[in-house]
C-alpha cells in the first residue's frame, strides 16, 4: 500500500463516527432500491408467471342475459382463440354470521380453461350429484369457512344451501374488489364463489343463458382493434361492455401497485444518495481545508494535483463502495422479506425471489457516480492550494465588510458589537454558513415531509368524508327502485336527510382517450353532496352538463369547459356530447356526477333510483343489512376506516424511510454545526485570551446559528414543498382516478417541523455547548497545524 | 571547487497585488547558485526570503525574469513540468517541520522516495540522521528537534540536486539547531547536495560557503566566505 493511502485509511478510521454515518446513509439508499425494484420486478414474473399458467383472459365482457350461443358467437372471430360464456352476480350469503356478506357467483365449467382456478385446498365441485361451490381463499379464511361447511345462498329471498368443496385462489380476483369504485378490498364482506355453470343457471333461473364472457386471443392479435370491432358487431345484441386486460379491476391495481413500487424504488434512493454526495461534499471540503498545509507539503515535495485529487476522490469512492456492499447485501435480504410480502398479500401463490444483476449494477454505479462527483466536487479545492502555503504560517482570512454593512448601514450602525462580531463571522466565511444553512434547510425540508406524510391520511379522509361527502351511511339497491323507496325507509328510521341517487355504468370518450365511468346523478339541492373546485371554490351541479373529479379528469386529458361523449348501453349505445362544467377535487376514487335531470335526458330513466344516502344515528347497517333488495350498506366510518387501514405496505416502508430521513436531517444538522465549531477552536481561543467569558462566545455562536436556522427555514419550506410534489407525484401519478393526494401543506405542519427543527438545534448547541465549556484555550493556540 | 553553474536567476521580481495594494516582494533580483555549495540567504523578516527560495524550488512563478535550472527556463514549464521539478530536482525544509502527523517517521519519509526513482532508502537516512530508534514513532511523540530531523530526511531522501531550508532552525532551540545545521553541513559533504538556507540569524552565516543579502527585495551584498567554520562552532 502506498504510504499516501495509509494516510487515507488512517484519517478514516480516525473519524469513523462521521463516515460511518455517510455509508449509513448509502447503504439505506441501496437497499431501499435494490429491495423495493426486485419486489417490483418479482411482483411482475410471479403474476405473469401465473397469469399464463392459468389462461388469464385477455377480454372480459358483460352482457344481458343472453342465450349462451350469442356469446359462443365470438368464438368465430379468427382471432379468437377460446371463449367461455360465463355467468357473473352478485347476491348475499349467509355463512352464519349474523352479517350476510356480498358473494359474487362466477360460474366455472368442469374442464375449466380460462382463468383456471388455484385449489388451496379441497377439490373443484363435482358437475352432478353434488350442490358445490369454490370459495375464494381470502374470504373464506375471513369467515372461518372450512372445506366440507355448508352455506346458504340468498337469492331472490330464498335460501340454497351449498357445500364448500375446495378453498381456491383465482387470477381474475387476486384483487377482489366490488368494482373500481371499491377500490381496496374487503374481505371479509366481499368474496367470490365459484359454481358449476349448469348449477347457476339453475339457481338464477337463466336456463341456457348467460350474462358474460372471457376471451383467449391468439398470439400477436391487437386486442383493442378487436375489441372494438366485436363491439360494432354486437350492438344490439346484448353485449354491455367490453374491456382488455388492462382495464380488468383487478389486474389493473396490482399494475398499479407495481408501478408505485417502481417509482419509490427511484426517488427514494435518489433523494438518500442525494443526501449521501452532499454530506460527502462537505466532510471532504471541510478535510480538504483542513489539509491546507499537508496538501502544501505535498505539492511542495512534487507530489501532482491529479494525484492529490485522487487521493481525496478515493476516500469519497470507498465510502461509496462500502456503502454499496451494504446496501446490496442489506437490499438483497430486504427484497425477499418485501417480495414475500407482497405476495402474501397479494395471495400470489407463486413464489420465486430473484436478484437482478441489473439493479445491483445500477445501484452500484449510481452510488459511485454520486459520490464520486461530489468527492471530485470537494477535491476541486486541491487545485486552489498553492505549494508554497506550506512555507507561511496559516494566512489570515481577509477582513470582509459584511453584507449588512454595505446594503443596510442603518442596520448596521444599530448593531450592538457582538452582534457585528457575529455578522463579520458570517461574512468572513460565507461558505460555512451556507453550509450550516443548507444543513437547516434540508432537515427542515425532510422534516415537512416526515409531518406532512403523518398527516396526509387525516386531511384526506377529513376532507372526503367530512365536507365533500357528508352522510353517514350510503345504500346501494340490487334492483333499482321507485320514488316510494325512501318513503318506506323514512318510516323505518330516523334520518333527517335522506337523499336517493342513481347511478349507471358510462363509456366515456374525450379526444383519444376512452374510460368507462360509474356516472352518479343526484338532486341538484344535494345536502350531502358538496363539490368544489380545484382552487376551493363551491361548485353546484349544473341543470346541464356533468362534473368530474380530477383524477379522472387529468387522466384524460379533460378541462372545464371541454365537451365530453357519454355512451352506454342503456342509451342503446347512443352517445350524448356533454360539457364537463367544472373539474372538482375528490381525494379518494373518481367519479363523474350529474344532476337527475341531466341523467334523465341521457338515459330517460326517470323516478327510478339505485341507491341512497342519508344521515341518521340510528345503527343503519344493523338494520337493513339483511334485507333482500340491499346490495351494500357502506357507513361513512366503514370508509375512512377501510382506507385508513389500507396505506399498506407502500406508506408504511415510505414512511419508515421518511422517518430516517428526519434522523438524517438531524445528523445533518449536528455535523453542520460541530464542524464549524471544530474549524474556529482556534478563533475562540483567541477570544478567550482576550477576555472573552464563555457564555460570551457561546452567545456568539447561539446567534450565528439562530441566522442559519431562520435562513435555512426560509429556504426549506419551498424546498419541502418540492419534496412532497415531487414524491406525491412518484406515489400517485400512476394512479389518478384512484387518489388524489393533495400536495398542500399545513400551516401547522410548517410550524411543528420548525419547531422540531429548532428543538434539534437547541439539542446539537447544547452537545456543542460543552465542548466550549471544556475548550483548552491555551493548548488550542499552541497546537501544531497538520 | 568547480564553479559549475546549478540555478540562475535574471532580473527576477515578484509583485504580489492584495486588491490595489500593490507589494514588490523582489526587485530585479539576479543570482547564481553553483553545484555542491553551501548557501545562506540572510535578511530581516519581510525582505524577501521566503518569496526568493519558492522562485527557485518551482513553487511558486516570480512577475518578470528567468530562472534557469541546469539551462532549463524553469519560468516557462507548465503545471506539470514543475510538479516533475519539484519532484526529482527539489527537497524543501520548512521552518515548521510540518510532517503528517498520522504518519510514522518512516512512512513520513517513504511518502517523498515514493516518488523518484532513485531515492535513497528511507531507513539508511533515517539511521545517518540518527533516528534510528524513532522509526515507528509517529511525530506527536517526537521532539521539535527529532520532528526537524525527519523533516530533513524527508527532504534528503529524495536524493535531490538542491536542498532548501526556510529557516530550518526558527523553532528550534539554540542546541537542537547547532545540530540541525551541522546535519545539512553533512549532507552536503556526504551526498554532494546543493544547500540554500534562509535565515534572519546572522550568525548561521559563519558556516556558509557563500552569503547573500537580502534588504527590501535587493540583494545588498553577495560574498564568498573563505573560511566556513563548522556548525558547531557558531555562536549566538
Ligand atoms: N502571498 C502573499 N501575498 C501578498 N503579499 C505577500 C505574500 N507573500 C509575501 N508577501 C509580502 O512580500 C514581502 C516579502 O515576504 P517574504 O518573502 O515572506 O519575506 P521573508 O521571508 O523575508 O520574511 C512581505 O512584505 C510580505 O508581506
Ligand atoms: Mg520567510
Amino acid at each position: 500500500m502506498r504510504t499516501l493511502d495509509r494516510r487515507l485509511l488512517r484519517t478514516i478510521l480516525g473519524a469513523k463516527a462521521q463516515y460511518g454515518a455517510v455509508v449509513i446513509i448509502i447503504c439505506i439508499g441501496l437497499a431501499a432500491w435494490i429491495s423495493i425494484s426486485s419486489t417490483a420486478e418479482n411482483m411482475s414474473t410471479a403474476l405473469a408467471e401465473y397469469y399464463s399458467q392459468h389462461q388469464f383472459a385477455d377480454l372480459f365482457a358483460d352482457f344481458t342475459q343472453v342465450p349462451v350461443n350469442t356469446i359462443d358467437d365470438l368464438a368465430k372471430y379468427k382471432e379468437v382463440e377460446m371463449v367461455e360464456a360465463r355467468i357473473i352476480t352478485d347476491i348475499r350469503a349467509d355463512v352464519g354470521r349474523e352479517f350476510y356478506p356480498t358473494l359474487r357467483l362466477v360460474s366455472i365449467r368442469h374442464e375449466q380453461e380460462i382463468n383456471r382456478l388455484y385449489v388451496q385446498a379441497g377439490r373443484i365441485p363435482a358437475t352432478a350429484g353434488e350442490r358445490g361451490i369454490a370459495l375464494l381463499n381470502v374470504f373464506a379464511r375471513e369467515n372461518n369457512i372450512a372445506v366440507g361447511d355448508k352455506i346458504d345462498l340468498i337469492i331472490r329471498g330464498e335460501l340454497f344451501p351449498v357445500t364448500v368443496t375446495a378453498l381456491v385462489d383465482s387470477p381474475e380476483y387476486i384483487y377482489a374488489i366490488k368494482d373500481i369504485k371499491g377500490m381496496l378490498p374487503d374481505n371479509l364482506n366481499f368474496g367470490i364463489g365459484f359454481i358449476n355453470l349448469p348449477l347457476l343457471q339453475e339457481l338464477m333461473a337463466m336456463p341456457g343463458q348467460a350474462n358474460n364472457a372471457v376471451i383467449t386471443l391468439r398470439p400477436g392479435v391487437d386486442e383493442r382493434a378487436l375489441l372494438e370491432e366485436i363491439k360494432e358487431d354486437f350492438k344490439g345484441r346484448g353485449l354491455k361492455s367490453m374491456i382488455t386486460k388492462e382495464d380488468q379491476v383487478s389486474h389493473a391495481l396490482i399494475e398499479l401497485e407495481i408501478q408505485q413500487l417502481q417509482r419509490v424504488s427511484k426517488a427514494v434512493p435518489a433523494m438518500f444518495l442525494g443526501i449521501a454526495s452532499l454530506v460527502i461534499y462537505m466532510l471532504i471540503s471541510r478535510l480538504v481545508r483542513a489539509d491546507r498545509i499537508s496538501i502544501g507539503i505535498l505539492k511542495a515535495t512534487g507530489y501532482s494535483n491529479f494525484e492529490l485529487m485522487e487521493h481525496y476522490l478515493k476516500l469519497a469512492l470507498i465510502l461509496g463502495i462500502v456503502g454499496a456492499i451494504g446496501g446490496i447485501t442489506g437490499g438483497y435480504i430486504l427484497a425477499g422479506l418485501m417480495t414475500q410480502l407482497m405476495l402474501d398479500y397479494f395471495h400470489l401463490p407463486l413464489m420465486e425471489i430473484n436478484l437482478y444483476f441489473g439493479f445491483v449494477f445500477v445501484g452500484l454505479v449510481s452510488a459511485l457516480l454520486f459520490c464520486g462527483l461530489s468527492g471530485i466536487w470537494a477535491a476541486r479545492g486541491v487545485i486552489g492550494i498553492a505549494p508554497a502555503e506550506a512555507m507561511r504560517p496559516k494566512a489570515q482570512l481577509l477582513g470582509k465588510k459584511s453584507l449588512v454593512e454595505k446594503w443596510a448601514p442603518a442596520v448596521w450602525t444599530r448593531c450592538t458589537f457582538s452582534w457585528k462580531l457575529v455578522l463579520r463571522g458570517i461574512s468572513r466565511n460565507r461558505r460555512r454558513f451556507v453550509l450550516a444553512t443548507a444543513g437547516v434547510a434540508l432537515t427542515y425540508a425532510l422534516i415537512l415531509f416526515s409531518v406532512y406524510m403523518f398527516s396526509i391520511w387525516n386531511i384526506v379522509v377529513d376532507q372526503q368524508f367530512g365536507r365533500l361527502e357528508t352522510y353517514d351511511y350510503a345504500i346501494s339497491f340490487l334492483e333499482p327502485v321507485g320514488s316510494d323507496a325512501t318513503v318506506d325507509l323514512r318510516r323505518q328510521v330516523h334520518a333527517p336527510i335522506i337523499e336517493p341517487f342513481l347511478e349507471l355504468p358510462f363509456e366515456l370518450t374525450y379526444g383519444w382517450h376512452r374510460q368507462s365511468v360509474l356516472a352518479r346523478a343526484l338532486p341538484r339541492t344535494s345536502q350531502l353532496y358538496c363539490f368544489e373546485d380545484q382552487e376551493g371554490n363551491l361548485v353546484s351541479l349544473p341543470s346541464r352538463g356533468v362534473l368530474l373529479s380530477q383524477g379522472l379528469a387529468n387522466s384524460l386529458g379533460v378541462k372545464r369547459g371541454s365537451v365530453v361523449e357519454l355512451s352506454s348501453y342503456i342509451t342503446g349505445g347512443q352517445s350524448y356530447l356533454v360539457p364537463v362544467t367544472a373539474v372538482v377535487a375528490q381525494y379518494l376514487g373518481s367519479g363523474l356526477y350529474l344532476s337527475l335531470k341531466q341523467m334523465e335526458r341521457l338515459t330517460g330513466q326517470k323516478g327510478t333510483f339505485t341507491g341512497v344516502v342519508l344521515t341518521s344515528s340510528d345503527d343503519v347497517k344493523g338494520m337493513f343489512q339483511n334485507m333482500a333488495n340491499i346490495e351494500s350498506i357502506c357507513s361513512r366510518t366503514d370508509l375512512a376506516d377501510t382506507f385508513s387501514e389500507y396505506m399498506g405496505v407502500i406508506i408504511t416502508s415510505a414512511s419508515f424511510m421518511i422517518c430516517l430521513g428526519g434522523l438524517l436531517g438531524f445528523s445533518i444538522l449536528y455535523n453542520t454545526t460541530s464542524v464549524s465549531i471544530a474549524e474556529r477552536e482556534r478563533e475562540f481561543s483567541s477570544l478567550r485570551v482576550l477576555g472573552y467569558f464563555k457564555p460570551e462566545i457561546f452567545r456568539l455562536i447561539i446567534r450565528e446559528n439562530a441566522i442559519a436556522t431562520a435562513a435555512g427555514l426560509i429556504i426549506g419550506a419551498p424546498l419541502g414543498k418540492g419534496i412532497v410534489v415531487i414524491m406525491m407525484n412518484a406515489v400517485t401519478g400512476s394512479t389518478p382516478e384512484l387518489f388524489y393526494f393533495p400536495a398542500t401543506i399545513k400551516p401547522s405542519a410548517y410550524f411543528i417541523a420548525a419547531g422540531l427543527v429548532i428543538g434539534f438545534m437547541i439539542l446539537t448547541l447544547l452537545a456543542i455547548g460543552r465542548k466550549v465549556n471544556r475548550l483548552d484555550f491555551l493548548q488550542a493556540l499552541s497546537s501544531r497545524l497538520n | 571547487m568547480s564553479k559549475e553553474v546549478l540555478l540562475s536567476l535574471n532580473s527576477v521580481s515578484k509583485t504580489y497585488e492584495l486588491g490595489e495594494v500593490k507589494v514588490e516582494a523582489l526587485k530585479d533580483t539576479s543570482l547564481d547558485i553553483y553545484k555542491g555549495e553551501l548557501i545562506v540567504i540572510l535578511g530581516p523578516s519581510g525582505s524577501g526570503k521566503t518569496t526568493l527560495l519558492n522562485i527557485i524550488g518551482g513553487m511558486d512563478r516570480p512577475t518578470t525574469g528567468r530562472v534557469l535550472y541546469r539551462g532549463k527556463d524553469i519560468t516557462l514549464f507548465n503545471d506539470k513540468e514543475l510538479t516533475l521539478y519539484r519532484r526529482r530536482e527539489v527537497g524543501f525544509i520548512f521552518q515548521l517541520y510540518n510532517l503528517m502527523s498520522t504518519l510514522t517517521a518512516r512512512e513520513n519519509v517513504e511518502l517523498a522516495t515514493e516518488l523518484v526513482e532513485n531515492p535513497l532508502p528511507a531507513e539508511q537516512v533515517l539511521f545517518s540522521i540518527g533516528l534510528k530508534d524513532r522509526l515507528d514513532h509517529f511525530p506527536s511523540q517526537l521532539s521539535g528537534g527529532e520532528q526537524q530531523r525527519v523533516a530533513i530526511a524527508r527532504a534528503v531522501a529524495k536524493n535531490p540536486g538542491l536542498l532548501l531550508g526556510d529557516e530550518p532552525t526558527g523553532a528550534l532551540d539554540y542546541e537542537t539547531g547547532i545540530q540541525i545545521l551541522a546535519l545539512l553541513r553533512k549532507i552536503n559533504v556526504d551526498y554532494g547536495a546543493t544547500v540554500v538556507i534562509i535565515t534572519h540569524n546572522v550568525a548561521i552565516a559563519h558556516m556558509a560557503d557563500r552569503v547573500v543579502r537580502l534588504r527590501s527585495g535587493e540583494i545588498v551584498e553577495d560574498r564568498v566566505n573563505l573560511e566556513p567554520i563548522p556548525a558547531e562552532r557558531i555562536v549566538w
